[in-house]
């Protein structure tokens, strides 16, 4: 049999890869051979036409030949048509096509990198459309002028065009847009040098880049179903045609046989007959063979490119697939990063916080003045801390207090500090408005309690907080070495001659409770020389530890306590920390803020007395301030120089406060309701001429600071108020200090 | 009424609140973060059991150790037993602590002190 078929598929084979491959190169700048023969006709069309009639289809007929053109990337002349057909469709008044037009010639001039001329153009078409009303082809128009003020490295200006496309297309939200638009904007920030911006929008540009490809994957995967469909119904097809075939055969067979058997009827008489027929059958099966094979062959091709195709399909998918895990991971990876930023975050102000907690707690300086021997073991379990101690000295008397706020952590420090806060206030006002000996253990912690329900509104209603804090007061009065103590839930330990007497608490917390309006109890000791005294927060007693896990609790802690008294106190630290740590082991964590104080009373302390001229303690500020945040940070921002703090509600209270008492100078709030600052320093004015009386308020203009002067205001101090400088401008004033 | 079974964890108690059988107790060591999350069910369990409970109810508490806040919810419970007392209920809260635990043990009798429900100490080794 002859096979001749077979070089011919191959030749239809290399034909079809040839076609495919010029398709792909065709990127000369000249005209193929169809188009220049469709452009010759549309000119020689063109030159019937009357240019005063036909505008319309001149304007046409000039669009179509730039299309070639443009098609044919022959861009001069695309530009060249598609002018002229702008030309008269502006005469015909075609808005639409003028637009259209602008648009392509800009995408031209973009194309090739001129973007002063395609930012013209785009200009252009982005006037027509705003005439017209387009907004989402507005968006596009500016995102183009974006990427040709990109182009001419304008970020900047760049940047403002994206913002208003992005606007757009979030409206109509155009995915692709606005991922188009992320893109951009990352780029030209990372161009500005401002990376954190690029990142951002770099961010958002791969969110909706996933986002897309999701669609994308989603749409592939059906694409690829509907090709598996459409192979099998082909398959199918194919399968019929095959069995018609059969059929056909099997019929010539019968055919055939009748044939047979009539020719043996004419046997002799036919021969010659019968001869040539059966060299026709032979033909005829050779062709009907041939048919087959070459049907079976195109079949086999038409299979294989199939194949061919879906296998590519699949390796782009498997592409695709892998680009989007590959994505996900990133972005997990980006999660989990952002997760620690924040964590850090958290954490860094956190331990800010911690800086100011520690300088709100009472300075070792201070401290150390009063005390020649004593520790304060102070362990907070996190950064910062619910327990807190608290000291002042007024005169021959020293104040300390261990406390144990609700929680720990942050609550618990914001609970402490509001602590610290009321303690100075009450103090204050006590040691001012009577006699220092006055001062009452139980009484402190009477009006602490008052402040605390008072300031969290803890009055009746089942939902009110219960927060509050435990506390240990002590009194320690150096000239009569007597020591008055009060204790809500925290004991007091006095270490006398080898035993250990306790104090016990009060059972009830410093916070709204059942007994919140009984007194605590005012326990009065008189103290000898060498008695050691302890209080301390419920942290070290409840450390679960030891080789059952159990508390440590206060039967163990006293006998410590015993054991080591009589050492020096810093050493008595040390135990007490080695202790903690052995106890809760590796297998525990700290549960709770840990504090213990601890000192040995000696009377013959000569309680240092500071320069007369810079001891704060003597002096008595009173602060105007209805506000109460702004009156803590002001009370605040004086702790650390032990001057003696007032307070007035409003500028009324003030007036009858100078009135009754004496104080050394006065900040003035100039807001307030009741009576203003202006009105009541006018009024103090009449009676106190040399007062220093300083105005601090948030509004301070030209007007306002004459107004001051002119009223008899010593000196203002802005808002916000800067530490350093404030303290000093209050030095000045009290000491009568040259600056 | 559902049974309530709660197992102890490192920083919550074991909860087990059965009407039928007449079985209330709480066992362990009590630091949720959260107490709210914790003791809210709790709570809403015994009130609604407070509207009609057994002929005597002893309320068990077996606790290690208990946080401040933790105490806050404690006395809510006592709160609750106090309103089933004072409606004529017979309620017993048994305190059940450590021997050496003073602590505990101080902490039972404020509970005592302030709440008027009938308390019984049972010191363990």
């Amino acid at each position: 049999m002859d096979i001749r078929i077979s070089p011919g598929i191959f030749l239809l084979l290399v034909l079809f890869i040839i076609n495919i491959n010029v398709c792909a190169q065709l990127k000369t700048a000249t005209l193929s051979e169809s188009d220049a023969k469709e452009v010759n006709v549309l000119l020689s069309e063109l030159e019937k036409l009357d240019a005063s009639k036909d505008k319309l289809q001149i304007a046409d007929f000039y669009n179509k030949i730039g299309s070639i053109y443009w098609d044919n990337e022959s861009t001069v002349e695309a530009v060249n048509f598609f002018s002229k057909s702008i030309q008269f469709n502006i005469e015909i008044g075609n808005r639409n096509a003028v637009q259209k037009l602008n648009y392509n010639i800009a995408l031209i001039y973009y194309d090739i990198e001129y973007f002063d001329e395609a930012f013209d153009y785009f200009k252009e078409s982005l006037k027509q459309n705003q005439d017209l009303n387009r907004p989402i082809d507005i968006a596009y128009d500016k995102y183009y002028l974006a990427l040709c003020l990109q182009g001419q490295k304008k970020f900047k200006e760049s940047n403002k065009y994206l913002r208003q496309a992005l606007a757009i297309v979030q409206e109509s939200n155009d995915v692709k847009g606005m991922r188009n638009c992320y893109s951009s904007l990352a780029e030209n920030y990372e161009a500005l040098g401002e990376t954190a911006e690029s990142m951002k929008n770099y961010e958002i540009y791969l969110s909706l880049t996933n986002e897309l490809n999701k669609k994308k994957i989603s749409e592939a995967e059906t694409k690829v179903n509907n090709i598996e469909k459409e192979k099998l119904q082909k398959e199918k097809a194919l399968r019929q045609q095959a069995d018609t075939l059969k059929e056909v055969l099997h019929s010539k067979a019968l055919q055939e046989q009748e044939i047979d058997s009539l020719n043996r009827m004419n046997e002799l008489r036919e021969t010659i007959i019968k001869q040539q027929e059966e060299k026709q059958r032979v033909v005829y099966f050779a062709a009907i063979f041939v048919g087959a094979f070459l049907f079976l062959l195109i079949l086999l091709f038409i299979f294989v490119y199939r194949q061919f195709r879906q296998k590519k399909k699949t390796a782009a998918l498997l592409e695709q697939k892998n680009a989007e895990v590959e994505l996900s991971k990133k972005e997990a990876e980006e999660q989990r990063d952002l997760a620690n930023e924040q964590k850090r975050k958290i954490t860094d102000s956190i331990k800010y916080a911690k800086r100011i907690q520690n300088a709100i707690l009472p300075p070792k300086k201070k401290i150390t003045a009063v005390f020649d021997d004593y520790f304060i073991f102070f362990k907070p379990r996190d950064i910062v801390s619910g327990d807190f101690f608290w000291f002042t000295r007024k005169d021959k008397v020293a104040i300390i207090a261990a406390a144990d706020c609700t929680g720990h952590g942050v609550p618990g420090a914001f609970m402490s500090m509001l602590g610290i806060a009321f303690l100075n206030e009450i103090v204050n006002k006590i040691a001012i408005n009577k006699h220092i000996n006055s001062l009452q253990a139980n009484d402190i912690l009477f009006q602490l309690r008052e402040q605390v329900i008072n300031s969290l509104h803890q009055r009746d209603g089942k939902e009110e907080s219960k927060d509050g804090m435990d506390i240990a007061l002590c009194i320690i009065d150096y000239e009569n070495n007597r020591l008055q103590y009060a204790g809500a839930h925290n004991p007091l330990y006095l270490m006398r001659d080898g035993d250990l007497i306790s104090y016990a608490a009060d059972k009830m917390p410093v916070s709204i409770h059942r007994r919140a309006d009984q007194e605590f109890t005012n326990h009065i000791i008189q103290l000898k020389d060498n008695d050691c005294l302890y209080i301390f927060s419920d942290g070290f007693v409840d450390q679960f530890g030891g080789e059952n896990g159990r508390k440590y609790m206060s039967k163990r802690f006293k006998e410590l306590v015993k054991e080591i008294h009589q050492k020096p106190f810093e050493e008595q630290e040390r135990i007490l920390t080695q202790e903690l740590s052995d106890w809760k082991g590796e297998k525990y964590h700290q549960l709770d803020d840990v504090l213990i104080i601890g000192l040995r009373y000696n009377s013959k302390v000569k309680l240092k007395k500071a320069d007369e001229e810079h001891d704060w303690s003597r002096k008595r500020i009173l602060i105007v301030e209805d506000i109460d945040v702004n009156y803590f940070l002001l009370v605040e921002a004086m702790s650390i120089t032990e001057v003696q703090i007032l307070r007035a509600h409003n500028g009324a209270e003030a007036v009858e406060f100078c009135q009754k008492n004496e104080v050394d100078l006065i900040l003035m709030d100039i807001n307030m309701p009741v009576m203003d600052g202006y009105e009541a320093t006018t009024e103090i004015r009449k009676f106190r001429k040399d007062l220093p009386i300083i105005a601090q308020t948030a509004q301070f203009g030209y007007a306002e600071k004459e107004k001051c002067q002119e009223i008899g205001f010593t000196d203002f101090i802005a808002k916000p108020i800067e530490l350093k400088i404030f303290v000093r401008i209050i030095e000045k004033y009290l000491f009568n200090k040259n600056l | 009424m559902e049974v309530i079974v709660i197992e102890a964890q490192l920083d919550t108690p074991g909860v087990k609140l059965d009407k039928a059988s007449n079985i209330f107790e709480i066992s362990g060591k009590s630091l949720p973060e959260n107490v709210m999350d914790f003791y809210g069910p709790i709570l809403e369990w015994v009130e609604d059991y407070a509207k009609q409970p057994n002929e005597e109810t002893r309320f068990v508490f077996n606790l290690e150790y208990f946080n401040t806040a933790s105490s806050k919810m404690i006395s809510s419970l006592f709160e609750i037993l106090e309103v089933m007392v004072k409606a004529g209920h017979k309620v017993v809260a048994e305190w059940h602590y450590f021997e050496d635990d003073d602590d505990m043990q101080s902490a039972g009798e404020e509970f005592e002190d302030v709440m008027e429900v009938e308390m019984e100490f049972f010191p363990y080794m």
